[in-house]
């Protein structure tokens, strides 16, 4: 009796479960189908599985929506602004949790004010800045403010790390007299490598999709991240839903690869900002 | 010597950081502040008016309907995102098979940029070739059939949805930690007096991850009250100006309307609200301990 209703609780609980699954997976599944068929195929017989698999919808994707050129500015923007948010927001996470000044509480809760502040408003002066000095051709545009507004979450994860390490670590090596870059770069970075993979992913993460800003900071064509240049194609192609159901399969291929990989790392790193705040 | 060197060390350690965010971070916010108490199109003299815009907001009717749609995402996060993520955490805490994969499944459309999650939902919401209504019309329901994002009544609805979609996994996942942080022994306790079910849920579970609760309905509030690739993307504040939330009524005025000034005093809005929301659950947080 007991184990009858058990049984029946389990087969509920899948079923909820693998209802919930298709929810996630249906949007997905329907933009790989329409991205194989042929325009009239989609029209004509919109359930019915591609007669012949499209693939040549993908080179044009490809090529029409230029993702290669996309792709590689994104990376170019995320990694570049992800390396100088570790380098610099590190030291100073190491500055804060372990060395005492007058003002490390003050200066933490500076950072971590950060937090609070949505990027519009720093898009109107940039913007300004921009048209100014004339940087709409650059890069530095966008790596600044991208920089400045992951050092807040980068500090808040480096400064929870570094406080759990004992303090005898550095003590030791002091005691041997190496000076304090030594300490950090021989004693302290090894350590730090989990946080540092924590770090980095979330800050990979949010730079790679960040809109807002690259849609306002970057008006030239050749220089669109991915996602601007993703958000232009619904308004170019709104007839060719295969093209664009393509170009978006393609988009996501690299993150969905890399989630796969690393599917535990991620799900770590994209909550530990908000579990440790 | 010793001291002079360390204050150096110091300063070269948190200089970097500080320059880029004052650069960046802090000065804009201090500037954009300061445009808000203009007139300005961008381009032409700036005109001083105080409080002009401020004043102008409070009266301006697409302001407060933005605001209304901002609540009621919020509202489907709150009410809808959160309780489904707790239920769903809560199956996933018992140790079934496979729980990992659903984990990752559930979680998988919050690592997917905003922009491409809507442009996707476009496809199913649309009301001509959207996924939805062609399926009733093959199953007969045409009924059924709606206006989803083309219909000014449904579409904010369909915004909310989407949103509460995207990120239900990652409530799910910060819950189900705080599941998992209960401790066995408290579980066992309530095996022997025999509560369980919903009872257990609302006596022992819930209050004991408070916290994780409060720290997903911060996130989930916040990053509704800041929404703008979604609705950008889905159904850009329309039709007319049914679905438009504050961050899109902003990016409206500033870079359509060259109403700069005004842009960025709703901009200083969104900011004022999402530091209110922080700061009493900061409070509330902090209460607790």
């Amino acid at each position: 009796m007991y184990n009858t209703q058990k049984n029946i609780k389990k087969t509920l609980t899948y079923m909820f479960l693998i209802a919930f699954a298709l929810l996630t997976i249906i949007p997905l599944a329907w933009m790989v189908l329409l991205s194989f068929k042929t325009s009239s195929e989609i029209f004509n017989a919109p359930f019915a599985l591609p007669k012949a698999i499209q693939w040549q919808n993908y080179l044009k994707a490809w090529k029409v929506v230029g993702l290669g050129t996309l792709m590689k500015n994104s990376l170019f923007v995320t990694s570049v602004s992800t390396a100088i948010t570790l380098f610099a927001s590190t030291l100073c996470s190491y500055a804060i949790a372990r060395i005492d000044f007058k003002w490390n509480f003050k200066l933490y809760f500076f950072l971590l004010f950060g937090l609070m502040i949505p990027v519009y408003i720093v898009m109107f002066p940039m913007f300004r800045l921009n048209q100014i000095l004339n940087l709409s051709g650059s890069y530095i545009s966008l790596i600044g403010p991208y920089v400045a507004f992951q050092i807040p979450t980068c500090t808040l994860i480096m400064v929870g790390f570094l406080r759990g390490i004992p303090k005898e670590l550095e003590e030791a090596a002091s005691i041997d007299g190496a000076s304090l870059w030594r300490i950090l770069f021989e004693v302290i970075f090894p350590v730090l490598k989990p946080a540092f993979a924590t770090a980095t992913i979330l800050i990979l993460l949010n730079n790679w999709n960040e809109f807002v800003l690259a849609l306002v900071l970057i008006t030239k064509n050749k220089m669109k991240t991915l996602p601007v240049g993703i958000a232009a194609i619904s308004g170019q192609y709104n007839s060719n839903y295969e093209i664009m159901a393509a170009a978006l399969i393609i988009s996501v291929i690299p993150i969905i690869v890399v989630y796969l990989i690393l599917k535990k790392n991620i799900i770590e790193g994209m909550t530990a900002g908000a579990v440790k705040g | 010597m010793q001291i002079g060197k360390k204050k150096l060390d110091i300063f070269l350690l948190i200089a970097p950081a500080v320059i880029i965010y004052l650069v960046f971070c802090i000065i804009p916010l201090v500037s954009s502040i300061s445009y808000s108490f203009y007139d300005w199109n961008g381009v032409n003299e700036k005109i001083f008016i105080g409080l002009g815009n401020y004043k102008e907001l409070l009266g301006d009717g697409e302001f407060y309907n933005s605001l209304k749609n901002n609540s009621i995402i919020i509202l489907f996060a709150v009410m809808i995102q959160i309780p489904l993520a707790y239920f769903l955490a809560e199956m996933l805490s018992r140790k079934l098979k496979g729980t990992s994969i659903f984990e990752g499944i559930y979680f998988l459309p919050a690592v997917i940029s905003t922009v491409i999650i809507a442009l996707m939902w476009y496809f199913i919401l649309n009301p001509n070739e959207g996924f939805i209504n062609v399926f009733l019309t093959r199953v007969g329901l045409e009924n059924f059939k709606k206006g989803w994002i083309g219909d000014n009544k449904m579409a904010i609805y369909c915004v909310a949805f989407v949103n509460v979609w995207q990120f239900v996994g990652v409530s799910m996942v910060i819950l189900l930690a705080g599941i998992r942080a209960v401790p066995q022994d408290i579980h066992d306790s309530c095996l022997v007096d025999g509560v369980s079910g919903i009872r257990k849920s609302l006596t022992v579970t819930i209050p004991l991850i408070k916290e994780a609760l409060i720290t997903t309905t911060v996130l989930s509030v916040t990053g509704s009250l800041k929404m703008f690739d979604l609705v950008f993307s889905l159904t850009n504040g329309g039709p007319g100006s049914s679905s438009q939330v504050l961050a899109t009524y902003m990016y409206k005025q500033a870079f359509f309307g060259y109403r700069y000034g005004y842009g960025v005093t709703i901009a200083v809005a969104i900011f004022i609200f999402s530091a209110i929301f922080s700061l009493i659950f900061m409070r509330i947080t902090q209460n607790k301990d």
